[in-house]
């Protein structure tokens, strides 16, 4: 695989980027109902040694990505078989946010035309940006990420006059309970699905530690998740956040100043898009970069057309219904992510210290 | 919309396929080939309206199984 | 084609000059059949008992001042005080004939070119060499302004077809010894004289390298405009953006070679390239340079606007009639509503039709004889305009917006190519999804965009951040004394423009 050039700005834009693209369309954190702002900032921080984790097992093997490091460390076959579990991952979330923009199109504007549609169209889109490769998407999400903060803060500025801050009260009316349940499922929607970036990240060249780059991130895009979220409830009250299926759209579709700047949601349509497009060819390029490991190809462009497709059919056939697609995201994900996103890492990271310290033993018996 | 389908696919090979079927060794090409036809399958079948067991059912039904039905 | 020309070429070597002069007359003159622009001068000369020579030239490639007094004269009248006979040809060429350049050859290609170009051949009785003396003299476009890039304050002077005359433009700007000039031919007929032009402690060696390297792989029979070099050499040929540039202005090639890139001048064309040329340069001018920053600034930030205006506009119109209607104020909703009544064809058919005549009207007003143009301003604002809105083929503010899209469109010519074709994009994707496929349309732009490079260069070079270094040159123009470095990675060799820091500032203290 040819090493690409991706500056520590652009990552953390992409991964910014990453974090929004879906939270902002589904909304996190409604268990907790008015305190899920709580939540959030308690979910970030339990995704904070997580990421340290991740951050660390590239260290350990520099210039590797995490199928390269599977392979290393767990040998071929095991290696090949683990890296599968985790394409599948990749491959599944991909689907997942596919999805949801479709439904997000399709409910939100276009109720006549197929979601086939807007679909394919994005679909070809991400096609043709993982060919392109992470050093484009990089400079891509360079130049489009202050746009979209400049866009969501405009949002949040105008919402002011609808703002009632009593909505926020009673804080913590419910102790702790749901809020630790909420978090825990901000932890694993959006943030911890940065794992995705464990498998792209180690392939690129001239990258030390990704430590600050997942922090610097995390922070970010936690900042503007948890500015979107206090702005949804104050504005919409919790009764409306769980009735609705897109609160920020709702939200935003209310401003209205002095009779002409109104419904201007397609702003918003347009920060999801945005970002729902990196996810998805972040997603897919994990995938593609995971089966080219795993089937020894060198170059991953030629995957990339049908693995989308198939991405793209995945999406199509895996819920039947908008309903289906929310009580997939609020109640099964959290404990089908669990594995992914914590057990194997933490059973990785042990087996990489220990190859990594007999491997250190080796070389220091070797010289003396 | 079968044909919308079939002629997809046909860009898909022209544009993606055909200007570099030269620079590639068999293996990529095989490899190409069973996934390009994989998708292709599915796609047509879901225009005929045949049904596509969702992946996401079994996985609801062993994690509820796991995690106990209170949720 | 290739053959047929290495066997002119040896049969021209195959002959060659002997010693007699009517041989060698005739020799040439067989080359030059069917030609009667050759003309054969013969005369006597003062030595050897008047030998006899001739001078060969081509009918008013010559300049015939440089012939008469130069050559025959100097020839007919100037007396030798010793020569021998074996070495009179080179005393000839050394003592007597006035010329700047002259060369002994017996090579029959040389000749010919040398004839070809408007150089004076000599032979000489006996000798089986001839000189070949600099005379050209053909005539030449005076200087003017280029009708194309005008300003309102700045030089007047553009480029004009002869390659010779176009160097010292620029010569006479940049005059340091560090302006080097290297010159090539292209083309297997036209034999077109091409110069590479840069400043050698500014620009990148590796770019000059991978430019040397395109052109020589150029196998083309004719080379009549810098345009086919451009597009031979370019790279990403298929998208509609350029990535060369071009200009008929003397100080804009000037400032882009202060910067640290290349020029590319063309004999016969007064269109000079200048590469990398990365998007930010579309919309920077000149005469941003030469007004107040402040107005620089504003202008640019025009341009950018506009141009945003004039790819999106139809786009965004019919998505927010067919789609998205309740995003228009509801006043507005109810007269465009009102406009569009009794109109039969859907808005889409609407906003191509209208946007097809623009392009034909302005296509049939870039060539047309002056006489014609009256006419087509008529038929175009009467009857396409006003008649069709009122004959309810096309609805009002269908005009309005195909004319806010023209207007817009010629704030920046070179981008008219790439516009037309965005603009359609965009109105196929809009008609197709809202406003979505406008976005989907937009991002997949940036995503070509950024995945170009100029020679290396990225395509979005200092658009990637809003980094304020980059900001002062690219979406404003900064002041003077705040423009210290040159531009990222195109002027990379030597980073710092100005050496002084600050600006003494006159605030009227000082009174006389």
């Amino acid at each position: 695989m040819e090493k690409e050039i991706v500056t520590n700005k652009q990552v953390i834009n992409i991964m910014t980027m990453f974090l929004i693209g879906s939270t902002l369309v589904l909304g996190v954190g409604s268990d907790a109902k008015q305190d899920s702002w709580i939540a959030i900032i308690i979910g970030i921080g339990y995704v904070i040694p997580t990421v340290l984790i991740y951050s660390r097992i590239l260290w350990l093997f520099p210039g590797k990505n995490l199928f390269q490091i599977l392979e290393r460390i767990m040998g071929k076959y095991v290696g090949k078989a683990v890296s599968l579990l985790f394409i599948w991952y990749a491959f599944h979330l991909g689907a997942l946010v596919t999805r949801n923009f479709s439904e997000f199109i399709n409910i939100v504007a276009l109720l006549e035309t197929p979601p086939l549609v807007p679909v394919l169209v994005l679909i070809m889109l991400c096609i043709w940006g993982v060919k392109e490769g992470i050093e484009v998407l990089g400079r891509w999400s360079q130049f489009v990420l202050p746009i979209l903060t400049t866009i969501l803060f405009i949002t949040v500025i105008l919402s002011f006059p609808l703002g009632d801050w009593t909505n926020i009260r009673p804080i913590m009316y419910n102790n702790l309970g749901p809020i630790l349940k909420a978090s825990y499922g901000v932890f694993s929607f959006p943030f911890a699905e940065t794992v995705i970036f464990m498998m792209i990240l180690g392939g690129l060249k001239g990258q030390k530690g990704y430590y600050k780059v997942y922090l610097k991130s995390i922070l970010l895009g936690g900042f503007i998740v948890l500015i979107i979220n206090l702005r949804n409830i104050v504005i919409l009250g919790y009764e409306f956040i769980d009735n609705i299926y897109f609160p920020s759209y709702a939200a935003v579709s209310l401003i209205n100043i002095g009779d002409f700047l109104q419904r201007i949601e397609i702003l918003v349509s347009v920060v999801f898009l945005f970002a729902g497009f990196i996810k998805i060819c972040i997603c897919l390029l994990a995938v593609c970069y995971g089966a080219a490991q795993v089937l020894n190809i060198t170059e991953y462009r030629i995957l990339v057309t049908p693995i989308g497709l198939m991405m793209m059919i995945l999406s199509l056939i895996i819920y039947d219904s908008m309903m289906e697609m929310q009580e997939w995201a609020f109640v099964y994900y959290k404990f089908y992510a669990f594995p992914f996103q914590v057990i194997l890492p933490l059973i990785i990271w042990m087996v990489c210290e220990i190859v990594v310290k007999q491997g250190n033993k080796k070389s220091i018996a070797k010289s003396t | 919309m079968i044909i919308i389908v079939l002629f997809l696919y046909l860009f898909v090979i022209l544009f993606d396929f055909i200007p570099i079927y030269t620079q590639l060794s068999k293996k990529d090409i095989g490899i190409y080939i069973v996934l390009i036809i994989t998708a292709l399958t599915l796609s047509v079948a879901i225009e005929m309206g045949i049904e596509i067991p969702s992946p996401a059912k079994p996985l609801e039904g062993i994690i509820s199984f796991l995690i106990g039905e209170d949720k | 084609m290739g053959k047929s020309n290495n066997n002119e070429g040896n049969k021209l070597t195959e002959k060659c000059l002997n010693k007699r002069l009517q041989d060698n007359i005739n020799l040439i003159k067989s080359i030059f059949t069917k030609d009667d622009t050759l003309i054969v001068r013969e005369f006597n000369s003062e030595y050897q008992g008047s030998i006899m020579c001739a001078v060969i030239y081509i009918d008013s490639m010559v300049n015939t001042q440089v012939v008469n007094e130069n050559i025959i004269q100097a020839i007919m009248c100037t007396t030798l005080k010793e020569y021998t006979i074996n070495n009179l040809l080179k005393e000839l060429q050394n003592k007597v004939i006035r010329s700047n350049e002259v060369i002994r050859s017996s090579d029959m290609n040389r000749i010919t070119e040398a004839i070809i170009i408007g150089d004076t051949v000599f032979l000489l009785e006996g000798y089986n060499e001839a000189l070949i003396i600099t005379s050209e003299g053909w005539q030449t476009r005076a200087i003017e302004e280029p009708s194309a890039e005008m300003v309102i304050s700045g030089p007047r002077e553009g480029f004009t077809e002869s390659i010779m005359v176009n160097l010292t433009l620029i010569r006479r700007r940049l005059k340091t010894p560090d302006l080097k000039f290297e010159f090539k031919e292209i083309g297997e007929r036209s034999k077109t004289k091409i110069c590479i032009c840069y400043l050698q402690e500014l620009a990148s060696p590796k770019i000059i390298n991978e430019l040397f390297e395109r052109l020589a792989s150029i196998n083309i029979d004719g080379i009549l405009d810098s345009a086919y070099i451009e597009e031979l050499v370019q790279d990403s040929p298929y998208t509609p953006f350029r990535t060369i540039g071009s200009t008929e202005r003397p100080d804009v090639v000037a400032a882009k070679l202060l910067e640290g890139r290349i020029a590319v001048f063309v004999d016969g064309t007064p269109f000079v390239l200048t590469l990398p040329f990365v998007f930010i340069e579309y919309f920077q001018s000149n005469e941003d340079y030469y007004q107040n920053f402040l107005m620089g600034s504003i202008n640019r930030i025009i341009r950018i606007i506009g141009i945003l205006l004039t790819i999106s506009v139809p786009a965004i119109y019919v998505s927010l009639v067919t789609y998205h209607q309740e995003m228009i104020p509801s006043q507005l909703l109810l007269s465009i509503a009102a406009a569009r009544k009794d109109v039969p064809l859907p808005t889409i058919v609407e906003a191509i039709a209208m946007l097809f005549v623009f392009e034909v009207l302005r296509e049939s007003g870039a060539r047309m004889p002056t006489s014609m143009g009256q006419a087509i301003t008529i038929v175009g604002a009467l009857v396409l305009g006003q008649a069709a809105v009122e004959a309810r083929i096309i609805s009002a503010p269908m005009v309005i917006v195909v004319a806010l899209t023209g207007i817009t469109g010629l704030l920046i010519p070179k981008f008219k190519s790439a516009s037309i074709i965005i603009r359609f994009i965009f109105l196929i994707m809009a008609s197709i999804l809202g406003l979505y496929g406008y976005i989907f349309g937009f991002m997949g732009l940036l995503l070509m965009l950024f995945s170009m490079r100029s020679f290396g260069v990225p395509y979005m070079l200092t658009l990637n951040s809003l980094d304020p270094q980059e900001v002062k040159d690219t979406i404003i123009r900064a002041p003077w004394w705040y423009m210290h470095y040159r531009p990222h990675i195109i002027g990379a060799k030597n980073q710092f423009r100005l050496k002084s820091q600050n600006r003494r500032q006159n605030n009227g203290k000082n009174k006389v």
